[in-house]
């Protein structure tokens, strides 16, 4: 993975004394409070429902050992030994105080880790395809161009007072795990038939009030092109985006409001326009990178050994259900990508312990290059796992209370903090969370339900992607009660699109059981192993919407 | 400033806000203290009964003056048992929901203004 | 008033007109930029709030097209944070108002410098 260079790591280092100096300013009370609130901000650090909460970035998700045994310090230290792992494939603290502000910060420095951008109305944490670099089903790499793009976009001179804040996805795979298509800019990366990158531009996609999905803004960027079109489009949204109204200031609003050709020829224009000459070292820059993410050279022929599946001993064995559920195919042949669930059933999802944080780094040092991954959906990824170590890696997994298989079912739920922390909340996510997956394990471990997103935010921001869930729950405040949305359909992959919303919210008693009920709707209706966004394309809103409301009797027929 | 806008004034508002040191959400007591919202005990709040006093309790602390403890003041309601009434502030009064880790060890419970 | 300049230098100012300069709102969209103006041996963006950073855009753009010789001043409200970004944009130097400078003070200004 990719390791600091010094001018990276004395950027990071000046901004902690200047958040030192800034933090010591306000408590002598010669910086107000209006002064230093947007200070705060951009260095990640909110004002939540009980406490401050700090958000550390997690470049593309990737993390090496030392830094999660870090982060383990840092809750026990500074918080209350636990963390929170977030869609953006960041880390959260839910309890840290100001004053211990300065020294967390240089404590996260050692490790090159820090919580620049990711608040404020600039381009935050670049979050990228779990299994970059690994997954089987690969084109190319994004890595390199992730990393590249982090070093573009941190400390920006010219976008870091936007009109909204901006999120890049990226992946290099068709089967897209990085939901591209509901970021601000989702980049596919591809090769061209003579083998040369290319890249696709998805633009003006997003959650929130508004939720869209992205259009096809760029076909086949050469990389060499990439910086520069960028620029150009970042400088035409930094121009021309609303500022008059926050809810309307994401780029799909001006996307939608000017349309595609006329962004696309006001881009096209200020890239002929714009000076290529700071960008005559990038490519060089980039080919440096790729030294940083090479695969290793490893004697695959020591790598192999007794595959799970093929041992007759463990037939039936828990481990084998864990195999099948919880790991993924390998560019390496030897190799698997193993997924950790942080979705116990009736588990807070997203969170980790600081013993677990340690297991995981410890486990990833032995058996995985040092090496893991935060997914979007909240879980953690140990991507270089030889297959003849998976039986050792599942043992330290289940002592450390890691091994629930349920990587993609109907438990693996993504929720956000919701109001038991968040100050924007509008009802509690993470309870309903509980209640449901308690109630779904029992079911999914006796039928074979195959993969469901379950996806449940607690306000219309939509952190939990609720909209592009196969079910998704959204929390409202109705008159100072929670009230609970659910939308059907809807899908964050290659194929992305915003689910239907069903009709009237129901109370969060109500919750497990409708999920039940529509899961199992579902699984009898379903032709073969039709997916449920494919179910739910040929029965439709209509015939879903019974099961929603309990107008089904027990063999799932309508009743009337 | 934020404005106070309260529909029942008939069970008090009291005034809530973070403690700029630690963050912890905290309430104005009768003796101008700032006490830990999660140790809430309704005889020691400042607890006043009209949209005019607790425009007065709200204006009475600025966070912008240097010696502030505390920060993003506002007023809540009050329901008949003394707790906040809406349901987001009673969350801050009791603290989340659901298991949070281990305790804050040596959390101070008041804050002196 | 107070020049300020990325090489350290503050120079006071009676005035800000006093360069003879015209000064245009920072969130002026290019195309709305007329000939005159541009004409200007001196040309001052003027920023509304800190917060909006089209400014910066502007300043890209404009650098590109006029001549070399053309200075491009940023004013108006922004903050001593903001210095090193005008002028990594193109800025030639900032014109700060006596009450910003007080506000934020002087040694913020300069340790920006």
């Amino acid at each position: 993975m990719y390791q600091y260079n010094d001018i990276n790591q004395e950027t990071v280092d000046s901004r902690c004394r200047e958040f030192r100096d800034q933090v010591e300013r306000r408590i002598a009370g010669t910086l107000s409070e209006s002064e230093f609130k947007p200070l705060r901000l951009m260095n990640g650090l909110y004002l939540q429902l009980h406490a401050y909460m700090l958000r550390v970035a997690i470049p593309y998700g990737v993390l090496s050992s030392s830094q999660l045994s870090k982060l383990a310090d840092i809750s026990d230290k500074y918080d209350r030994g636990y963390g929170h792992f977030t869609t953006r494939q960041n880390i959260q603290f839910n309890w840290p105080t100001l004053e211990d502000m300065p020294d967390l910060l240089e404590e996260l420095a050692t490790v090159q880790m820090h919580a620049i951008q990711t608040s404020g109305n600039c381009i935050r944490n670049i979050t990228g395809d779990p299994l970059a670099g690994v997954a089987a089903d690969e084109d190319v790499d994004p890595r390199p161009i992730c990393e590249w793009l982090r070093q573009w976009s941190t400390l920006h001179p010219e976008f870091r007072y936007l009109p909204r804040k901006f999120k890049f996805a990226i992946t290099g795979s068709a089967n897209d795990r990085a939901a591209i298509k509901v970021h601000d800019i989702g980049l596919r990366l591809r090769k061209g038939t003579a083998g040369d990158l290319l890249i696709d531009l998805w633009l003006g996609g997003g959650q929130g009030r508004t939720p869209k999905i992205a259009q096809l803004f760029k076909r086949g960027l050469k990389v060499e092109e990439l910086l520069p079109y960028l620029e150009a489009t970042l400088r035409v949204y930094n121009m021309h985006g609303r500022r008059d109204n926050k809810y309307k200031a994401r780029i799909k609003i001006l996307l939608s409001e000017i349309g595609l050709e006329s962004l696309q020829a006001q881009v096209q224009e200020e890239y002929e326009a714009l000076d290529k000459g700071p960008f005559a070292n990038s490519v060089a820059e980039l080919k440096a990178l790729y030294s940083h993410f090479a695969l290793p050279l490893i004697d695959i022929v020591q790598q192999s050994g007794p595959t799970i599946l093929g041992n007759e001993k463990l037939a039936g064995h828990e481990v084998q259900r864990w195999y099948k559920q919880n790991t993924r195919d390998h560019k390496l042949a030897g190799f698997r990508s193993v997924m950790i669930s942080l979705k116990p059933a009736g588990g807070i999802p997203g969170d980790a312990t600081s013993a677990q944080m340690r297991a995981l780094a410890s486990i990833a040092k032995q058996y995985s290059r040092d090496e893991l991954r935060v997914t979007h959906r909240q879980n953690i990824v140990m991507p270089w796992v030889a297959e003849k170590d998976l039986l050792k890696v599942w043992q330290a997994l289940v002592d450390g209370d890691l091994a629930e298989s349920n990587i993609d079912l109907p438990s693996d739920i993504i929720a956000c903090p919701g109001m038991d922390y968040c100050a924007l909340a509008t009802a509690r996510s993470i309870p309903v969370a509980q209640d449901i997956s308690k109630k779904l394990r029992e079911t999914e471990l006796q039928t074979d339900i195959g993969k469901l997103a379950i996806n449940i935010s607690g306000c219309i921001n939509a952190c939990a992607h609720h909209h592009v869930a196969d079910i998704g729950i959204l929390g409202l405040d109705r008159a100072g009660v929670e009230n609970y949305q659910i939308t059907l359909g809807g899908r964050s992959d290659e194929n992305a699109r915003v689910g239907e919303r069903m009709g009237p919210g129901l109370s969060a008693d109500e919750l497990p059981a409708t999920i039940e009920r529509v899961i199992k709707f579902y699984i009898k209706e379903r032709h073969d192993d039709e997916s449920f966004s494919l179910a739910y394309d040929r029965i439709g809103k209509a015939g879903f919407k019974p099961a929603v409301y309990g107008e089904v009797n027990d063999d799932a027929g309508v009743t009337a | 400033m934020a404005a106070v806008k309260i529909r029942d004034y008939s069970h008090g508002v009291m005034l809530i806000a973070n403690h700029l040191l630690g963050g912890r959400t905290v309430y104005l007591s009768g003796e101008q203290q700032w006490l830990l919202l999660g140790c809430l005990q309704q005889q020691q709040a400042a607890i006043v009964h009209s949209e005019e006093a607790a425009t007065q309790l709200l204006a009475s602390i600025n966070p912008n003056d240097a010696l502030c403890p505390v920060v993003e003041p506002y007023v809540v309601q009050l329901s008949s048992n003394g707790m906040p009434s809406h349901s987001r502030e009673l969350l801050r009064a009791t603290g989340p929901s659901i298991r949070y880790g281990a305790p804050a060890t040596q959390e101070a419970n008041h804050v002196s203004i | 008033m107070r020049q300020l300049f990325e090489n350290g230098d503050v120079v006071e100012l009676s005035e800000r007109d006093a360069l003879g300069s015209i000064c245009i709102p920072a969130d002026t969209p290019i195309a709305d930029i007329d000939a005159e103006q541009l004409a200007q041996s001196v040309l001052l963006l003027e920023f509304a709030s800190f917060a909006d950073g089209r400014g910066f855009s502007l300043a890209k753009i404009l650098k590109r097209t006029l001549p070399p010789s053309t200075q491009v001043v940023a004013t108006g409200t922004i903050i001593p944070d903001q210095l090193e970004l005008a002028w990594q944009c193109g800025f030639d130097s900032a014109i700060i108002s006596e009450e910003l400078w007080l506000r934020c003070g002087p040694n913020n200004w300069r340790a920006q410098l």
